[in-house]
């Protein structure tokens, strides 16, 4: 089990330590490329799920924003995000707001059949 | 001609007689070829209330326009005949290089009728045709035959072929091309086996011209640029496979598991894409004239389980996976090429193996029926050897072998069948996603998800999204998708091309490649008239609305973990909607006025 | 001209999309037998190899052609076929150690690969880069001798 990282609010599989409760945040596909986990804890508060987004680009640059922005920079609707399951793409969806307690999945665009 | 190549080859097994027949041009031009041109030639010969495994059943191999031709992912065959695991009409279609190499030949399709006296194959050489004697390859599975094969006839050939199942009258039988490609539903293959034959080996020299070259070439590059553009066709079925899907659909709550009792498989990471691309996956393969590469080469290294083939892909990942209880991938991969080999179809193999372990658990069937083998979920050892008993009908084997209703019906439970139609659904739970449910019920071969492929807008958002949950919208979100699959499964285009292209450049492509101007809507009327003629078959043959049901577990038992705990589906909200949309009565049954506008009155 | 097409197997996935574009773009239909490239596939191993002219330097398809049909333009790597001085012996055919030259009964002439004066359409429709279009470099020739010494080995031990 990791200790979180007080500068980046991350830990690892875990959960974060101290009393703060962390959103659990998992990741696929070519996600995992960059990401080099299947899931982490976040414990700093990000108000919306846009807003966790783009905490995520910056953390993991290019081979991870590169499945969730769009080439004009917005958040692509063909990625996969899910918030304790539901799928939130609709509407003023990156407006989304979170709990600590909530669990995130992310998913580039992939399909099958 | 252009794009058919105006030559059907038709093969009585019975008195041994191949006669070459043209094309009926006009029904090509109604319903393209492949699936729905062998469905009009089914509809038209073959009475509907006849014993699936008798020689009065007839079995097309049938080519579309767009098979062979220099268009991307159209590389695809049909497999047509009275399916007798369902009843209904069955259609399979399978990739590979069978279907262009069958169009250089010079055929679009070949009928076999009868039953020949003894086992036989077919060797095609261009315009050589004969029946040979099988006798040495019967009782052989797929890859021997196959080899077999190359060194009677030409080492290039390419084999269509059945092994031990279909022998064996198993019905859920697949035919296999090319060792690991699959027309794998309905029991086409116990229909091959009926028939005594066992494998067609094909070489053609020739070629697939087309109407308007510069036309169609500029469809073609139109189509492949928009497949390569897109995320999904262009880069992530080639990296994962379609076995991606495992984590998406257990994230979103509906990824059956143990025979369908709940929606949700904790360990379901372990089997997925991901998963398989890290520990067992050599390089993607793709069919002939294939851009996506979905296809797996794969090896497993454990002992207990090893061997090297195709596969698997999501359903059958999923079946003997997360259906079966089973988080144990070298398993699942294994139980894959053991289904290649003997010719079984993999999601009702696995099903049919899922529906006997919740009878096990039930109580209803014990260890004094299976021969002492226990069947709990989550045992992968058992899973394997069950394939293979069901493969060679050994031991319990033998009452697995037709499949999972056929299994609970004679323990007197056939509710415990996860089918539709008799045919075992696959790898989306209906109380977890309402439209693909209302498919299921209503699609003409049964359980099946290629027939209307709504998990691309209620789970993927691709082209656009859908809530999950919501029935409103669906039925003609269905209708849609069915009838847009029919028109391209007839030109033999796969259906992954539509992650990037749909009915424009579809119709683009017959245009250019047949010199008969189709529009998007003639493309999807033809798709409707398809779907229709199918249907009427199926009411001929003894279906009704009755059949247009999912198991009562779906509607009932509500999903008990996971994100889409306390869904149920909501079938019998769609459904009329549906007949109504479809221009049918209460009954199912399409309207005279329906069937006018589509040219079947 | 400087550049040839360098084979990548470890990339094929057997789809045959450089043959149909060869015997579309060159011949007008669809018909794999009149392509110059040819992809073998192993379905046990699940493993293709493209198959083309690799340009030879010392070309046996030239040397033992009688007319100079098969000939090297002076400055060019590229052995070229000019069908006007061709009489269909089909030496050239049996020379060839790789097969890379053959014999179209339906147009008759001979068919090897001229990279499409420079631009192939087996490399732009290729989706997996399996076959690039490049500069003969010294490490470029020697990795293209490497391929062809194993395609030649493995040809010598299975015929």
């Amino acid at each position: 089990m990791n200790s979180s990282n007080p500068s980046t609010g991350f830990s690892g599989r875990g959960v974060a330590s101290g009393w703060q409760l962390a959103m659990k945040i998992k990741y696929f596909a070519y996600l995992r490329d960059t990401t080099h986990t299947a899931a982490e804890h976040y414990s700093q508060p990000a108000a919306t799920i846009g807003d966790l987004l783009e905490v995520l680009c910056q953390r993991y640059g290019p081979g991870f924003s590169r499945w969730i922005r769009t080439p004009e920079g917005g958040i692509s609707t063909i990625a996969i995000i899910l918030i304790n399951g539901k799928d939130i793409r609709d509407g003023a969806w990156v407006d989304t707001p979170l709990s600590p307690e909530d669990e995130i999945c992310i998913f580039p665009p992939v399909a099958g059949g | 001609m252009n794009a058919w190549t105006g030559t059907i080859l038709r093969v009585n097994l019975t008195n041994g007689t191949i006669k070459k027949e043209p094309l009926d041009v006009k029904a090509a031009r109604a319903f393209i070829g492949a699936r729905g041109l062998a469905a009009k030639m089914l509809f038209d010969e073959v009475d509907p209330n006849i014993d699936a495994l008798s020689p009065e059943n007839k079995l097309f191999f049938a080519a579309g326009p767009l098979t062979g031709t220099f268009a991307p992912n159209v590389g695809r065959y049909d497999v047509v005949c009275k399916s007798p695991l369902t009843g209904a009409i069955a259609a399979s279609n399978s990739g590979g290089s069978f279907g262009p190499e069958l169009k250089y030949a010079g055929y679009d399709m070949i009928i076999f009728e009868g039953k020949a006296p003894a086992p036989v194959y077919l060797w095609i050489h261009n315009d050589q045709v004969e029946l040979r004697d099988a006798s040495a390859l019967w009782g052989k599975e797929v890859p021997e035959t196959t080899d077999l094969l190359r060194a009677e006839t030409d080492e290039d050939a390419k084999v269509a072929c059945i092994g031990p199942a279909g022998e064996k009258l198993s019905f859920i039988a697949s035919v296999m091309n090319e060792m690991g490609r699959a027309a794998g539903r309905s029991g086409v293959g116990a229909v091959m086996g009926s028939k005594n034959l066992k494998a067609i080996a094909v070489v053609g020299t020739g070629g697939v011209s087309v109407a308007d070259k510069d036309a169609f070439a500029a469809a073609a590059k139109d189509a492949a640029a928009k497949i390569k553009a897109h995320p999904v066709g262009g880069t992530g079925l080639k990296a994962y496979g379609t076995d991606v899907l495992v984590n998406i659909l257990n994230s979103v709550g509906s990824l059956p598991t143990r025979n369908f009792q709940d929606g949700y498989f904790p360990t379901a990471d372990k089997t997925g894409g991901e998963a398989l691309a890290a520990n067992n996956l050599l390089r993607p393969r793709g069919c002939h004239s294939c851009i996506i590469e979905c296809g797996r080469a794969t090896k497993v290294t454990n002992p207990k389980f090893a061997g090297e083939g195709e596969g698997p892909e999501y359903e059958s990942a999923w079946g003997f996976g997360a259906d079966c209880g089973i988080d144990n991938l070298d398993a699942i991969i294994k139980a894959n090429f053991l289904c290649n080999d003997l010719g079984l179809d993999t999601i009702s193999t696995a099903t049919t193996i899922a529906c006997a372990m919740d009878l096990y658990e039930a109580g209803i069937i014990t260890l004094k029926d299976t021969g002492g083998i226990p069947l709990n979920f989550g045992n992968a050892e058992v899973m394997v050897e069950l394939v293979k008993m069901m493969g060679n009908r050994e031991g319990f084997g033998d009452k697995m072998a037709d499949g999972s209703w056929r299994l609970a019906d004679a323990y007197g439970h056939p509710e415990y069948s996860m089918s539709c139609k008799k045919q075992e659904m696959p790898a989306y739970d209906p109380r977890g996603v309402q439209g693909i449910g209302l498919h299921y019920a209503t699609s003409n071969r049964g359980g099946c998800h290629v027939r209307g492929y709504t998990i691309a807008v209620e789970v993927l958002g691709n082209p656009v999204k859908m809530d999950q949950h919501t029935t409103e919208g669906k039925p003609d979100l269905v209708i849609t998708f069915q009838n847009l699959t029919a028109a391209l499964d007839s030109t033999g285009a796969c259906l992954f091309a539509t992650f990037g292209i749909g009915g424009d450049e579809l119709a683009a492509l017959l245009s250019g490649a047949t010199g008969i101007p189709y529009s998007t809507a003639d493309f999807m009327k033809a798709g409707e008239r398809i779907w229709n003629l199918e249907r009427m078959w199926n009411l001929a043959a003894g279906l009704s609305s009755n059949d247009d049901v999912l198991p009562e577990r779906l509607l009932h038992e509500p999903i008990k973990t996971g994100p889409s705990k306390g869904e149920v589906s909501h079938l019998n909200e769609m459904l009329p909607v549906y007949y109504d949309l479809r221009g049918w009565d209460a009954n199912g049954v399409p309207s005279a006025e329906r069937l006018e506008t589509l040219g079947l009155a | 001209m400087s550049k040839v097409i360098m084979i990548y197997p470890e990339r094929c996935t057997g789809c045959n999309m450089c043959v149909l574009a060869c015997a579309f773009t060159r011949e007008g239909e669809a018909r794999p037998s009149a392509s110059r490239v040819h992809v073998y596939n192993w379905e046990r191993e699940q493993f293709s190899v493209p198959m083309l002219c690799q340009q030879c330097d010392d070309a046996p398809c030239v040397a033992v052609c009688p007319t100079g049909a098969m000939h090297r333009p002076d400055g060019t790597i590229v052995v070229e076929y000019d069908v006007n001085k061709c009489i269909r012996c089909r030496m050239c055919v049996q020379a060839c150690p790789f097969g890379n030259a053959s014999y179209d009964m339906v147009t008759n002439k001979i068919l090897k690969c001229d990279t499409c004066a420079g631009a192939p359409e087996c490399v732009a429709v290729c989706p997996n880069h399996a076959l690039e279009y490049v500069d003969v470099t010294v490490s470029t020739r020697a990795r293209k001798k490497s391929f062809a010494k194993k395609f030649k080995d493995a040809f010598q031990e299975v015929a």
